[in-house]
């Protein structure tokens, strides 16, 4: 059975409002694959079905990852399967420790596989570990989760999460956006040491710069609700000279 | 069960029963007569004058009704349709009385009535008490306690608690701390609605901090008996004295009606974090006034209620000297066709300058069916203050549930991480850490229990 996220003739809307209209995508384990383009074309919410969000229709098409029927499946259910969405906004909750909600998350993936509990010495051990490698502090851990962190600290909270979770399909969206620098070049040196032959990721992106740090297999040009262009990554350069005029700025 | 010489046995008192009294009222007119000569104190000089007055007035205005502002979302009249009998044996302590031995300074009540044995607060150190009974029953210390425990309250005409709680009134504690005394543990009043019967159980209590005195006091309302409970509290705290005062309503099938009136002298603080953890009807009812500049009071609520259950909320804070504070800050969790009340009257006198009030209500609605009222008002007559308030109310925030769901956390986990999240900001106020996890443990045994939002 071939590893792989297979999108096929994908079709969801908004109420009544189309917004991907047959796309079709494969993004084999071991790759790195980009989507660009234009904004509202869809990409935020390919990544929203990917993960499961219930905002929008599904009229048409399938998504399979590993085989199994995604779109069948329950948010939680794909987490527990590997599924892990970085989100371009990561939500605030506040009255849930950063700490609290990572084990909680850590282990109900654990057991949605079946796997025993992670046991409080070896929990802190990963968290310290990995929180050390992306210059978070255990005091910002004891926060409310994202509740007054910068844009930087939720994306590397984001990040901590990817590299404690170790999931197997990678979903970033616009995982670049109100990042400086620095923050750039450790979450992407977080997201580049999980690159693994079983491991797949989709990053999406409006501006090249991110994929100049993590360096993409494929570059997919997204507009009007589809891929009308793949290549390889040096598409990316020659859509930060040319822009994205000619695939029109709109999905209407 | 009387308990005095006959000699007044003859002093049958005239009720005023207004027109169209209701049948609770009525009914709880004549179980005064018939039970007035049998109260603690009923031989005692000023005893039956202070009841007569309380059920007086009460039999005067009846129950308070939703055209009175401060019952506007509690109308007893439908919510009270009878009247139990009084309480008159005396219940077994139940189990976890008797297993439970935490660390504090504790006075039990069970059915309304003091109980020595299963209570350790005659070893507070600085800390005088009496039981309401016996100083009831003595003349030398009756007066005493009759004047702590006053009837006139915010707009006493329609306080029906306090009315109730003064003419059945069986029991309450009388405790005073002397000044500059730190207690080193809590102390913890336990009221227990035990037995089967329905019955009445009324406590007066009366609680002084003198000057510099530094106090936590818990406050458990527990059982499962179908009570009707009347409980007050005086609160007299001295210059500089600090009251933190943590309070968990847990009467599933109690009618709870309580208040508190509360005078704060300069630098006073009054910290109260209340719980309603379920009880068919609670109303709970706070007037605090500042009398000394510099005071304040803080106090948090949280209700998880679920059924038909009812709780009320009700504050009165009166600034009537400059420079004190005063916040109110409420969460409600409701499930099913629940109803949840925060009403909170802030008044501002003319010479209350520098006056800072504030007040947030928060309601979680976890069904179609379930209702959160908040009701601030503001009445201001200094000009140089900071007062404000802020409500809001909704179902669970679907953004937040899909991030925790999209974690791998299955959604009644989520919803429980959210609920509980919700309350325990409340419960985080709480300053002692072991009361304070009792009640996050009761938080989560309530959620578990209720399956709340469970869908």
């Amino acid at each position: 059975m071939s590893s792989a996220l297979e999108i096929k003739n994908l079709h969801a809307a908004i109420g009544d409002k189309p917004i991907l209209r047959g796309l079709d995508l494969t993004v084999p384990a071991g790759e790195i694959h980009a989507i660009m383009g234009p904004n509202g074309t869809g990409k935020s919410t390919l990544s929203y079905i990917l993960a499961g969000k219930d905002d929008y229709n599904i009229t048409e098409g399938s998504v399979t990852w590993n085989g199994q029927d995604l779109l069948a499946m329950e948010p939680d259910e794909r987490a527990q399967a590997g599924v892990f969405l970085a989100f371009q906004h990561p939500v605030e909750i506040p009255g849930v420790a950063s700490l609290t909600f990572l084990r909680a998350a850590l282990n109900a993936q654990r057991k949605g596989r079946g796997e025993a509990e992670i046991s409080t010495p070896d929990f802190m051990r990963l968290v310290k570990e990995k929180a050390a490698t992306l210059g978070i502090s255990m005091d910002m851990l004891k926060r409310p989760l994202n509740v007054g962190f910068s844009g930087g600290e939720k994306k590397r909270l984001e990040t901590l999460q990817m590299t404690m979770f170790t999931p197997s399909l990678c979903l970033l969206d616009e995982t670049d956006s109100g990042l400086d620098i620095d923050a750039l070049r450790v979450v992407s040196e977080g997201v580049n040491s999980l690159r693994a032959p079983d491991r797949a990721f989709l990053v999406i992106t409006h501006y090249q710069r991110l994929l100049n740090y993590i360096v993409p297999d494929k570059v997919h040009v997204m507009a009007g609700g589809r891929i009308v262009r793949s290549g390889g990554k040096e598409l990316a350069l020659e859509l930060e000279k040319s822009g994205y005029a000619e695939y029109g700025t709109d999905a209407a | 069960m009387s308990e005095d010489g006959g000699n007044s046995k003859n002093m049958t008192i005239q009720l005023p029963i207004r027109e169209n009294a209701t049948p609770a009222e009525k009914q709880l007119a004549a179980l005064y007569s018939q039970n007035a000569e049998s109260l603690p104190g009923a031989d005692v000089p000023g005893v039956r004058a202070w009841r007569d007055a309380g059920i007086t007035a009460f039999a005067e205005a009846g129950l308070p009704h939703r055209r009175i502002e401060e019952w506007k979302y509690t109308d007893l009249r439908t919510l009270l349709p009878q009247a139990d009998d009084i309480a008159n044996d005396m219940p077994e302590a139940p189990d976890f009385l008797v297993r439970e031995e935490p660390d504090v300074y504790r006075a039990v009540f069970i059915g309304g009535r003091f109980r020595a044995d299963y209570s350790t607060v005659q070893n507070a150190p600085g800390v005088t008490f009496r039981s309401l009974r016996e100083a009831l029953n003595d003349a030398a210390t009756a007066a005493e306690a009759l004047a702590r425990l006053p009837l006139a309250e915010y707009n006493a005409e329609h306080d029906s608690v306090t009315q109730l709680a003064t003419a059945f009134a069986t029991d309450g504690a009388m405790l005073a701390v002397a000044p500059g005394i730190k207690l080193d543990k809590p102390l913890h009043l336990v009221f227990i609605a035990a037995g089967t019967a329905a019955e009445i159980h009324a406590c007066r209590s009366a609680l002084s901090l003198g000057e510099g005195a530094d106090v936590s006091l818990v406050e458990t309302h527990a059982g499962t008996g179908a009570a009707q409970m009347f409980t007050t509290l005086n609160l007299n705290i001295a210059g500089n004295a600090t009251l933190r005062h943590a309070r968990l309503d847990e009467t599933p099938d109690a009618r709870h009606l309580s208040a508190v009136v509360a005078n704060l002298e300069a630098g006073a603080a009054y910290d109260p974090v209340h719980i309603v953890a379920g009880g068919a009807l609670t109303r709970a009812q706070n007037h605090i006034t500042f009398n000394g500049e510099g005071a304040r009071y803080n106090f948090n609520g949280a209700m998880l209620l679920k059924g038909r259950e009812h709780a009320d909320f009700t504050q009165v804070v009166d600034h009537t000297v400059p420079s004190c504070e005063s916040r109110e800050t409420v969460k409600s969790v409701l499930d099913g066709e629940s109803r949840g009340i925060f009403q909170a009257k802030v008044i501002v006198r003319p010479d209350a300058q520098k006056t800072d009030g504030r007040q947030l209500a928060n309601g979680l609605l976890l069904s179609e069916t379930a209702e959160f009222d908040a009701k601030p008002e503001l009445e201001i007559y200094a000009d140089d203050v900071k007062c404000n308030h802020g409500a809001t109310s909704g179902a669970l925030d679907e953004d937040m549930l899909f991030y925790l769901r999209s974690r791998g956390i299955p959604t009644d986990e989520a919803k429980s991480m959210l609920i509980l999240a919700f309350v325990g900001e409340i419960i985080d106020q709480i300053e002692d850490e072991a009361f304070r996890e009792i009640l996050m443990a009761k938080a989560r045994d309530w959620l578990a229990k209720s399956g709340a939002g469970h869908s």
